[in-house]
């Protein structure tokens, strides 16, 4: 007898609804959702054109100016951070600073450096800081001694001046000591303009 | 899926099996195969099970596709049929002569009805063929063809296409006749003219026991087969005229004949003299179906049922007598009838069928679902293709776009690394004064009669503590007090400096010079310079939209 049962049926069918349930899952829907997103992104990007064809030229220049100028504001904030590469070259430079305002340096003294670490993303690592500290004891006249502490605060880089200690003598001098840090990049750090060559160290 | 226009009708009858394949209404060849009429008697009890060879024979013969739709044309032995006169519409009519037969059958059965033709006493009566059948006969026909690689469209008791054949052939007559057809198994007689039947009936009698004779006498001491039996007797006939066959032969065969011929002429007597209720009988008697072209026969039955018997079976009829498919057989009708009321399915073959259609439907259906799918996907590709030349369109404007945000980006990234790395120097240092400012206010302010003897700036990280250490020298004590009080309000006007305040005075005398001395200690708190960080480190939270 041939098999009349409605199970090969009901199989069969069964069958055909999951083939077509997989094709439809595997290729239409898949298309029909990649060309809505087609769409979308076609309809967002016109108007997002639109947009930018109606905003004034000026509005690009500002924008160009404004990247400039934070470009700028960074970059000297770098060129700070970098313009004492070794403690050997500060040294060296506030000795400078001391003939320059006719100051008599009796002792210098550093210390190791305190590591700052600046995290700036996830792929980009760090930017490391060095704050170098320093006491300098040293005699000069009073209005020398201003200039040679006012050249350090201003002149030496970024620094932060953490004592000051000046002690007039019989003879008119003063005898004064400083304590400050100099915060410079450290060597092999990440750069805050990433694109800046850092192989001027020469550590 | 196999489709085929060919038809295959299969006649299956006590003594052979035959096959014939018609095609756009005509025959194209056919098939027969002689049975063992002791066969039959168990046949129908083993669901046909001893014929399955032979019809396989038949349709190996034949080499048609499997699966070919057959109907089948059977000798049945549990068919009833009924001929009614019923009034109302066709379908009427036919649903009357069903219900009658459900009235008094019992359950398992098949029910089929034909109105035929008008009634010759009512014109508006049908005359209806009813046919009933048990479900088991009609299963175990069902189940043969199907063991046998068959596919069954439709079963039909061979006695319904005699009487169906009978009512016809009267519906075509201009003047009142009684005709009868002789089938194989069974004949039948009916009266009436082209205007209405007014007598039909079918009673178990056909040419096949005269065969049977022939069979038996025809070769003394011999059997033949039922084919060349049935071949005989449409060559020879009833042999009442010497010289047709040899004597011998004609002596064992009449004997033999006579008596089924004389019941065969009782049979259309008493119909016509009972049937027709006091009427007088048609002149006229035609002989029609495959037994009409028995020679001699008219001849003999004239004697028998006093009218005028005349074939109706033709040249072409006659001369190809061995075939069994031959024009004006219940067999050649039952093939060329396109649509036949009289057909029974069997329950197996209704469910197969539904089961079929159902199958067919899902193959179709699965198909347009793929079209269906194919073309929405071409349809979506080419859709997302067409877009492709707007994105070409804006895409300088993009490129545009993404440079400005590109350059937003980059800006942002840097304003966030300069404004994290100020925030890092802000919080690792301490407030910060314009030393050189403050150095500068200490020293003006101080006057001929006072000064510092220390200068300490303490440092913290909110503010700025410059501790004063010194002595006025005066004279006198109020003028050391004057004295000390300029100082510390030149401190107080001073712009870097806030607010002074004195932390300890004390007063004392030089003895030698025997001037006041007036010793102090002040505490200037020094205003912090704007940190440079304070703007930068407001970048580490800058948006890119700011």
């Amino acid at each position: 007898m041939t098999d009349i049962s409605p199970k090969p049926l009901l199989l069969r069918l069964a069958v055909y609804c999951v083939l077509a349930f997989v094709l439809w899952t595997s290729f239409v829907k898949p298309a029909r959702a990649d060309l809505d997103s087609k769409r979308s992104r076609l309809d967002i990007q016109k108007q997002e054109v639109a947009d930018h064809a109606q905003r004034a030229d000026s509005a690009t220049t500002d924008l160009q100016e404004r990247a400039a100028a934070i470009r700028a504001i960074a970059l000297a904030l770098q060129d700070e951070l970098k313009r004492h590469v070794s403690t050997k070259r500060l040294l060296t430079e506030l000795e400078t600073f001391a003939k320059q305002t006719d100051v008599t340096i009796n002792r210098t003294e550093s210390y190791t450096p305190e590591k700052l670490s600046v995290p700036i993303a996830d792929d980009q690592g760090a930017i490391q800081l060095l704050a170098e500290r320093f006491t300098v004891r040293f005699s000069a006249s009073y209005s020398n001694s201003t200039a040679f502490v006012s050249r350090i605060q201003s002149d030496l880089g970024i620094t932060s001046i953490d004592a000051l200690r000046l002690v007039p003598t019989a003879s008119g001098q003063i005898n004064a000591a400083i304590d400050f840090k100099v915060f410079r990049l450290a060597p092999k750090s990440s750069e805050i303009l990433p694109d800046k060559d850092t192989s001027q160290n020469d550590d | 899926m196999k489709f085929s226009r060919q038809k295959l009708v299969v006649s299956l009858y006590p003594n052979r099996i035959a096959a014939g394949v018609f095609h756009a209404g005509k025959l194209l060849r056919e098939e027969s195969i002689s049975l063992d009429p002791d066969d039959w008697r168990t046949a129908w009890t083993n669901k046909l099970a001893p014929f399955d060879s032979a019809l396989r024979q038949i349709l190996s013969r034949l080499r048609l596709p499997s699966k070919t739709p057959i109907s089948v044309l059977y000798h049945s032995p549990t068919a009833m049929i009924r001929v009614d006169e019923n009034g109302g519409s066709k379908t009427e009519a036919q649903a009357a002569s069903v219900l009658q037969f459900e009235q008094s059958d019992e359950s398992g059965m098949l029910y089929a009805a034909h109105a035929i033709t008008n009634s010759a006493k009512n014109k508006a009566d049908w005359i209806v063929v009813a046919l009933s059948e048990r479900k088991e006969t009609a299963n175990a026909v069902f189940a043969w063809v199907t063991r046998c690689g068959g596919s069954l469209r439709a079963i039909q008791p061979s006695q319904s296409v005699v009487i169906q054949d009978a009512i016809r052939s009267i519906r075509d007559a201009d003047e009142r006749q009684a005709t009868c057809v002789i089938g194989h198994e069974w004949s039948a007689v009916v009266s009436g003219d082209r205007h209405g039947v007014e007598l039909a009936r079918i009673f178990e009698l056909g040419f096949r026991p005269l065969a049977d004779v022939y069979s038996r006498s025809f070769q003394p001491g011999n059997t033949i087969p039922n084919q060349d039996a049935e071949k005989a007797l449409f060559e020879f006939g009833i042999p009442i005229k010497r010289g047709t066959v040899p004597d011998e032969i004609r002596r064992e065969l009449l004997p033999q004949l006579s008596p089924i011929i004389q019941r065969l002429s009782v049979e259309i007597k008493q119909t016509l003299r009972f049937g027709l209720a006091g009427r007088d009988a048609p002149a006229v008697l035609v002989l029609e179906g495959r037994g009409s072209a028995i020679p001699e026969l008219p001849h003999v039955l004239t004697e028998g049922v006093d009218m005028h018997v005349r074939s109706a079976a033709s040249e072409a009829t006659q001369s190809t007598q061995s075939a069994v498919f031959l024009p004006n057989t219940p067999e050649h009708r039952f093939g060329m009838l396109a649509v036949n009321r009289l057909e029974l399915v069997p329950v197996p073959a209704v469910l197969e069928r539904t089961a079929r259609r159902f199958r067919n439907a899902m193959t179709i259906g699965a198909c347009v679902a793929a079209i269906a799918l194919a073309a929405e996907f071409a349809w979506i590709h080419e859709r997302s293709r067409t877009l492709d030349p707007e994105f070409e369109a804006i895409s300088s404007g993009v490129t545009s776009i993404v440079r400005d945000r590109e350059q937003i980006e980059h800006a942002s990234s840097i304003a966030k690394r300069a404004g994290k790395t100020a925030i890092a120097i802000k919080h690792a240092s301490v407030t910060q004064p314009n030393i050189a400012m403050l150095l500068t206010a200490l020293s003006e302010s101080t006057t001929p009669e006072t000064k510092f003897s220390g200068i300490d700036f303490r440092f913290s990280n909110d503010q700025v503590i410059v501790v004063l250490s010194g002595h006025a020298k005066s004279p006198n004590a109020e003028q050391a007090a004057k004295s000390l009080q300029q100082t510390v309000e030149s401190l107080e006007q001073a712009e870097s400096i806030g607010t002074v305040e004195m932390t300890a005075t004390s007063n004392d005398l030089d003895e030698a010079s025997g001037e006041a001395f007036r010793r102090f200690t002040l505490s200037a708190t020094a205003l912090p310079e704007p940190s440079p960080f304070d703007h930068l480190a407001r970048f580490a939270s800058v948006q890119e939209d700011e």
